[in-house]
């Protein structure tokens, strides 16, 4: 059987694909597809394999770094000077303390959290629920929204292997950027 | 954004205009955006129109802005909350009691006064938190441990002023702390035990002093502002065995409480344990216990009968010393427990200075040891408000209470697990019970909020009270420290009233208020 994974390596036909988005299949089998706008992507590996995580990096040609529920490590270890040093773009999918508490790293530095979408599945029946708790609307027009809502839909379909033992996961994807002004 | 009570939109532009001249623009936030920062995630009081919504924040860097917000602060009658690196989390977050609070931010205040290797000590200001000290021990390649950490990124100055309990040696937090530097509400600066000596060389060494010990009026207290504190450090042991001790049955909680109380009485368990239900396949994402939906705890255990019956119970042991005293410790410990507890087994490690690899320790072993590490903060997509019991260290006792508690929550369709536990002193334990606060169900955290104060009541009943209690549910917990007719909220009143006499540090924190709100109160 082929897998979602297989396909987006390349190595399967879109019709596997039926629970899918058009959009998120658009941007993740094309070859032409746009890298999304993102300097790096966190994400915890309780949430996602390894191999998900690389197919991650690869969708965002960006470092995917990974994170084992201790954000907060990262953070003191290097994101604060990389934030400090540049201005970065950066996306997360963990769990939801962890986004409050890069929320709250962040503002210490001039960040913000721009986007935020909350993330519910159903392990047994696929489903999925997004639930966008940012202004969507504000920022629609803007690359990090596109990336944003790319990053969720590649999300769905390459970290669904690795929660089978659980009855529903529930988690926050996340961007965060300079404030503006 | 609310305003402070009683103040014009253009008295409060003129307070945050002289703000900006204390710190500088860029360390006075009032935007929307901001604000939102500010308030905690988790509360209880999340949906309701109680929750008390900041009008800004400030982050001062030194002790001399500390002083001149106050005096802003004073000026205006603004009321204000101070806070450090910590989230909380579980207490309160970084939510006031008065809408339209200056939150007072002390990030700034970061550094490292010294480190002093040979007596195992630190001064610090209030911003350190537990990992950059960390950090900067590692960096001079020092053998200390800190003690206390998870998560890590909490304040040193904020964990032991607000005395939380942890898995080391110094499990009472408070007890690490020695010596601090105070702004006062009203602008002086003291310095408390040998602190108050200039040049002093003994900072961290005493905390007492000559006199009275004041040092424990600014712990859970809105009597002033810590600005630097002096903390005790644990030098690497010889030799550390970190054990897990794993009793099998429902029932085994009893003799394991009380096999527990003989050695920690008895000095051979020096660390403060937390004890708690034994899950081998702990899942992170199952939540805290009452949480929906799924977890330990959550509605699909049903009502009706006694307390849920759990798989066994365990608890994690650190042993710190000299080789053959370690030893002879963990060989007595285990033979202690399995005369108590049929079928009681075991899960160890043993460590040997120089401890060059302990960055790769698993985290249960870095817990123990004093190394701070995160990865053991769960997979929570709800947040909680602790309802922390002071219990006698009695396993009878605690079988008693497990029940009454899991009566309340049934009332309020939940259920109570049993744990965790902390052992903080060898003189008693502290259980934990949480009313879970749910991000999109404001019915759901009003239930939360009326079982906690139900909680809070029927403890009250048998004699108990909170160690600590969560910033909205201070007044209750507070009511129950009662013994004449409430004597000792009359003292703290007094000491409040002479400190700050226009009211405006934290007030309403540990259900002290200021005479100015008084006559507000229910």
């Amino acid at each position: 059987m082929t897998t979602r994974r297989q396909v987006l390596k390349g190595g399967a036909t879109a019709l596997t694909l039926t629970s899918v988005g058009a959009q998120a299949f658009s941007f993740a089998a094309g070859p032409e597809r746009k890298p999304l706008a993102f300097d790096r992507v966190i994400v915890d590996a309780r949430i996602a394999d390894r191999e998900a995580r690389a197919l991650i990096a690869d969708a965002s040609a960006a470092p995917c770094v990974s994170i084992q529920g201790d954000l907060a490590k990262l953070w003191f270890d290097s994101l604060r000077d990389t934030l400090l040093k540049a201005p970065t773009v950066f996306a997360g999918i963990t769990a939801d303390l962890d986004a409050e508490v890069m929320r709250a790293f962040a503002r210490d530095v001039g960040y913000q959290q721009r986007l935020r979408a909350d993330i519910t599945i159903n392990v047994s029946t696929g489903r999925l629920i997004v639930r966008r708790s940012d202004n969507a609307a504000r920022s629609t027009q803007s690359a990090i929204s596109t990336g944003f809502e790319d990053l969720i839909n590649f999300y769905k379909m390459v970290a669904m292997p690795v929660q089978n033992q659980r009855a529903q996961i529930e988690l926050t994807a996340w961007v965060i950027a300079p404030i503006r002004g | 954004m609310p305003l402070p009570q009683g103040l014009s939109q253009r008295d409060f532009d003129n307070a945050v205009a002289e703000l900006r001249e204390v710190v500088g623009d860029e360390w006075v936030f009032t935007s929307d955006e901001h604000i939102q920062t500010y308030r905690d995630p988790y509360s209880a009081l999340q949906g309701s129109d109680d929750e008390p919504i900041p009008s800004g924040a400030v982050a001062p860097q030194s002790v001399e802005h500390v002083q001149g917000v106050l005096r802003v602060l004073n000026e205006y009658g603004i009321p204000t909350w101070a806070f450090s690196t910590g989230k909380n989390f579980g207490y309160g977050g970084t939510e006031s009691r008065v809408a339209g609070s200056m939150m007072i931010d002390l990030k700034r205040m970061n550094r490292i006064i010294e480190i002093d290797e040979d007596n195992a000590t630190a001064i610090v200001e209030a911003g350190v938190s537990q990992y950059e000290l960390y950090q900067e021990i590692r960096r001079r390649g020092l053998k200390l441990w800190i003690d206390g950490p998870s998560p890590a990124y909490s304040s040193i100055t904020a964990i032991g002023l607000e005395r939380g309990v942890g898995y080391g040696l110094n499990g009472e937090r408070y007890r690490a702390l020695s010596g601090l530097e105070v702004v006062l509400p009203t602008g002086n600066v003291i310095r408390t035990g040998m602190a108050a000596i200039e040049g002093a060389r003994t900072w961290a060494q005493y905390p007492y002093g000559l006199g009275p010990h004041v040092q424990g009026m600014f712990s859970q207290s809105n009597y002033g502002v810590v600005t630097k504190v002096g903390v005790r450090l644990i030098p690497h042991p010889p030799a550390f065995r970190s054990s897990l001790v794993i009793a099998p049955n429902n029932e085994d909680i009893v003799p394991m409480i009380d096999t527990l109380r003989k050695l920690r009485l008895g000095g051979a368990i020096t660390n403060a344990v937390s004890l708690g239900p034994h899950a081998p396949g702990f899942d992170p994402w199952a939540g805290p216990p009452g949480a929906p939906p799924g977890g330990p705890g959550g509605p699909g255990m049903g009502m009706g009968g006694g307390p849920p019956r759990l798989p066994g119970w365990s608890f994690r042991l650190g042993l710190y010393g000299f080789d053959r005293v370690v030893e002879a410790n963990w060989e007595q410990i285990q033979d202690e427990f399995s005369a108590a507890i049929s079928g009681a087994s075991y899960e160890t490690a043993k460590f040997d200075a120089p401890y060059d690899d302990q960055d790769n320790w698993e985290s249960r072993h870095k817990m123990l040891a004093g190394i701070p590490s995160f990865q053991e903060t769960p997979v929570w997509n709800h947040g909680g408000a602790f309802v922390s019991m002071v219990l006698p260290f009695d396993g009878q006792a605690y079988w008693e209470f497990r029940e009454i508690y899991d009566r309340v929550y049934q009332r309020f369709g939940r259920r109570y697990i049993g744990g965790p536990l902390h052992n903080h002193s060898p003189y008693g334990l502290i259980a934990l019970g949480t009313a879970v606060v749910s991000r999109d169900d404001p019915e759901a955290n009003l239930r939360s909020r009326e079982m906690a104060v139900a909680l809070i009541e029927e403890a009250g009943k048998l004699g108990y009270g909170e160690y600590r209690a969560p910033t909205p549910f201070a007044d209750e917990a507070m009511a129950a420290y009662n013994w004449n007719d409430h004597a000792l909220m009359r003292f703290f009143e007094t000491i409040k009233d002479t400190l700050d006499p226009n009211g405006i540090l934290a007030p309403g924190k540990s259900g002290i208020w200021p005479e100015r709100y008084r006559g507000n109160r229910a």
